[in-house]
């Protein structure tokens, strides 16, 4: 098996005037689970369209399991599988029946189709509901059902665009507890989102979309790093916190200190280690600690960083 | 349980294999949703038996023919009398002149013209001369109830030349022929019958227009299936555009043919109406579906909407339906659009069909036209096949 599941270099794409992908590049290797995490427009869809073979990109190129990507070509199409964001399924089927429409479409033979559609029936756990039509069923099951269409055949690289928008809570952790179990199992993930929490669980590397460009890419500790975000221990003090912030200047453990009225936030390398002297110093210079909070950083404030933005603008 | 070890290299399914997977779902789909059985089968049928009761029960449009007697003997007079009885059904116009015969089949003051030939009764004894027709291109079916009549007189000749043996045994003075008034001879010729025969263009005009109308279901769905998702998984796994275009055009094959012949069982068996021979009915049918399917990928493929595949549709449908005739029982227009008319697959099927009928001619002479029919949806299918290979390649 190819060591690199699916790579983009150099995509570009415009629909009109608009630039819809400028530049985007990165590799998902076998086993891996990389993330596009990107607020709603960024070029997400974009991006897994022209991977998929549903889009032809203006520039750049993209390869699957080895094989180029071409629209009207199937080579690289045989070693994915796609989970589109919406409900991809036909109602008035019933599940088996829409499983067994697209595995048939996938190749598979009678005997195997058979098997492979218990299979991830059993997966998503609609084996008691095989037989009934989607249109029956709820937006969590419709989910996974549309997850299941796209394992039937084995697939190298399973790419997942926002499979979560419009779930209920608990079907939605149902749905990330089993791509982690796909994940497990050494199934390539391509997952977009623009939910932070879920690219923080699941993805090994996360590349950051915006506006159609990738800004970023990277294990969450190498964006962390590489943007300069630090855990925050965040005290409320009565009276001025200004002392104690001069207190702390120079301390080797302290990044930087931001003063509030009642409040000091102070950058640390290590906030395990530096609690405990912060607390001295405190003592030291006289001002009173009320309260304490350890706040560490995630790709919310990496995207607020990179971007100047929130996630969800 | 997951099982993700026994990881395969797939394998993409032949473009043939896909194509008939889809076109398994499409009809399946339309089967399930009785979309197909509403539109294809009872929409034809309900609207062929209101002009069957329109025009009478399933006897279908009455032709009025002119006969033109240029023999003018007692012989052809009782011919053109016996005719006269038995043509009652249909207004028989008698002419004498063969000039104004044709005139009035022009200016369609009759349908058609039948002529008894100068030298017809001599001919009977030896080889009789057939009785001609004068018709008009423009109203099939007329042109072809007189010549099953003409055929049908041909049949009995046998009868007519014994008739006039007779008369001739009978008076042994042999007056001259000319002064016996007429020698009726005892044939017989339905016409009733025989326009009952023609009464199947009641039921193909209603079923071309729905087939016609059909074709545009094939791109509704596809707009469909793009907006809620599922042609996009359709197109990331191994389907080619070609596949899709194949898959497209074969659902609307098996449901156009599916539907023909449903038209054409219970018209027959239940409503009477005479098609023709079984096997060449079937035959000009599928030929016709073949074509229209060929037709339905071009519209396929450049719908982007569903306002535009519907408006398509409904183009094709009541362009093709008007000028082809299928809304007048086989009539066409005169000069340009009746000759433009009588090349859509509809009229060229209905041809087809009426050559065919009683009376008519062997499957070896309609050959060409279903060759036609056949050429016109595989021309149309390669053209249709590539504008999905420019939308989706």
């Amino acid at each position: 098996m190819p060591t690199v599941a699916a790579s983009c270099v150099g995509l570009r794409k415009a629909y009109g005037d608009r630039l819809a992908v400028a530049d985007v590049g990165f590799t998902v290797h076998a086993g891996e689970s990389y993330g596009l995490l990107g607020p709603n427009g960024a070029g997400k869809t974009t991006t897994i369209s022209v991977l998929c073979g549903l889009l032809q990109a203006d520039a750049g190129t993209v390869e699957v399991g080895g094989a180029p990507m071409r629209t009207g070509r199937c080579d690289a199409k045989q070693h994915l599988g796609l989970v589109p964001q919406d409900i991809a399924l036909y109602p008035d089927l019933t599940a088996r029946e829409n499983l067994r429409f697209f595995g048939r479409l996938q190749g598979l033979g009678r005997s195997e189709l058979r098997t492979r559609v218990d299979e991830v029936l059993e997966i998503v756990a609609l084996e008691d509901r095989a037989g009934d039509r989607v249109e029956s069923f709820s937006g969590g099951m419709k989910r996974r059902c549309n997850i299941a269409a796209a394992l039937l055949h084995h697939p190298q690289l399973l790419v997942l665009d926002e499979p979560t928008v419009g779930v209920d809570p608990q079907s939605r952790a149902s749905i990330l507890d089993g791509i982690a179990a796909l994940q497990e199992h050494g199934m390539a993930v391509l997952y977009t989102t623009h939910y932070m929490e879920e690219a923080q669980r699941l993805c090994d590397r996360i590349g950051i979309i915006d506006e159609g460009r990738l800004v970023a890419e990277g294990t969450q500790t190498e964006l962390l790093a590489a943007v300069g975000q630090h855990p925050v221990v965040r005290l409320t003090v009565d009276g001025d916190p200004s002392g104690l912030a001069g207190a702390l200047a120079g301390d080797p453990l302290v990044v930087r200190t931001s003063v509030g009225d009642d409040r000091l936030e102070v950058a640390v390398t290590d906030p395990a280690r530096a609690l405990a002297p912060l607390i001295e110093r405190a003592e030291h210079v006289g001002t009173r600690i009320s309260g304490v909070e350890v706040v560490e950083p995630d790709l919310e404030s990496v995207f607020l960083h990179l971007t100047g933005k929130a996630l969800r603008d | 349980m997951i099982e993700l070890d026994r990881v395969r290299a797939t394998r993409s399914p032949s473009a043939l294999r896909a194509a008939l997977v889809l076109a398994a779902k499409d009809v399946r789909r339309g089967v399930r949703s009785r979309s197909l059985i509403l539109t294809a089968v009872v929409g034809p049928l309900v609207l062929g038996l209101i002009m069957a009761l329109a025009f009478g029960g399933s006897g279908g449009p009455k032709a009025t023919i002119a006969v033109v007697d240029l023999d003018a003997t007692p012989t052809s007079r009782g011919v053109v009398a016996v005719l006269g009885e038995q043509l009652a059904e249909g207004p028989v116009s008698l002419r004498t002149d063969l000039t104004d015969a044709r005139r009035a089949v022009v200016d369609e003051e009759v349908d058609a013209a039948l002529v008894i030939p100068a030298g017809y009764s001599a001919s009977l004894f030896a080889q009789p001369l057939p009785l001609q027709v004068v018709r008009n291109n423009q109203r099939a079916i007329p042109g072809e109830v007189a010549t099953a009549i003409a055929g049908e007189v041909a049949s009995q000749s046998d009868l007519i030349r014994a008739a006039s043996s007779t008369v001739v045994a009978l008076d042994q003075t042999q007056p001259p022929l000319t002064d016996v008034g007429e020698i009726r001879p005892a044939i017989t010729v339905d016409i009733g019958d025989l326009q009952g025969a023609f009464s199947a263009a009641l039921y193909f005009g209603p079923l071309t227009i729905f087939l016609f109308l059909g074709l545009g279901g094939a791109a509704r769905n596809l707009v469909r299936e793009d907006r809620e998702g599922t042609l996009a998984r359709i197109r990331s796994v191994a389907v080619s555009p070609r596949a899709l275009a194949t898959g497209s055009a074969i659902g609307v094959f098996v449901q156009g043919v599916l539907a023909s012949l449903a038209v054409y069982a219970v018209s027959s068996l239940v409503f009477g109406a005479r098609w023709g021979s079984p096997v060449e009915v079937v035959v000009v049918l599928v030929a016709l579906v073949v074509s229209l399917s060929g037709l339905s990928t071009i519209i396929t493929a450049a719908a982007r909407t569903e306002a535009q595949a519907e408006g398509w549709t409904n183009a094709f449908a009541f362009l093709f339906g008007v000028i082809g005739g299928s809304f007048f029982g086989g009539a066409q227009f005169p000069g340009l659009l009746g000759v433009i008319g009588s090349y859509t697959p509809n009229a060229v099927a209905m041809r087809a069909l009426v050559e065919l009928g009683p009376g008519g001619q062997d499957l070896a002479s309609v050959l060409p036209l279903l060759a036609a029919l056949v050429v016109v949806g595989v021309v149309a299918f390669a053209v249709g096949a590539q504008l999905m290979v420019r939308r989706f390649g």
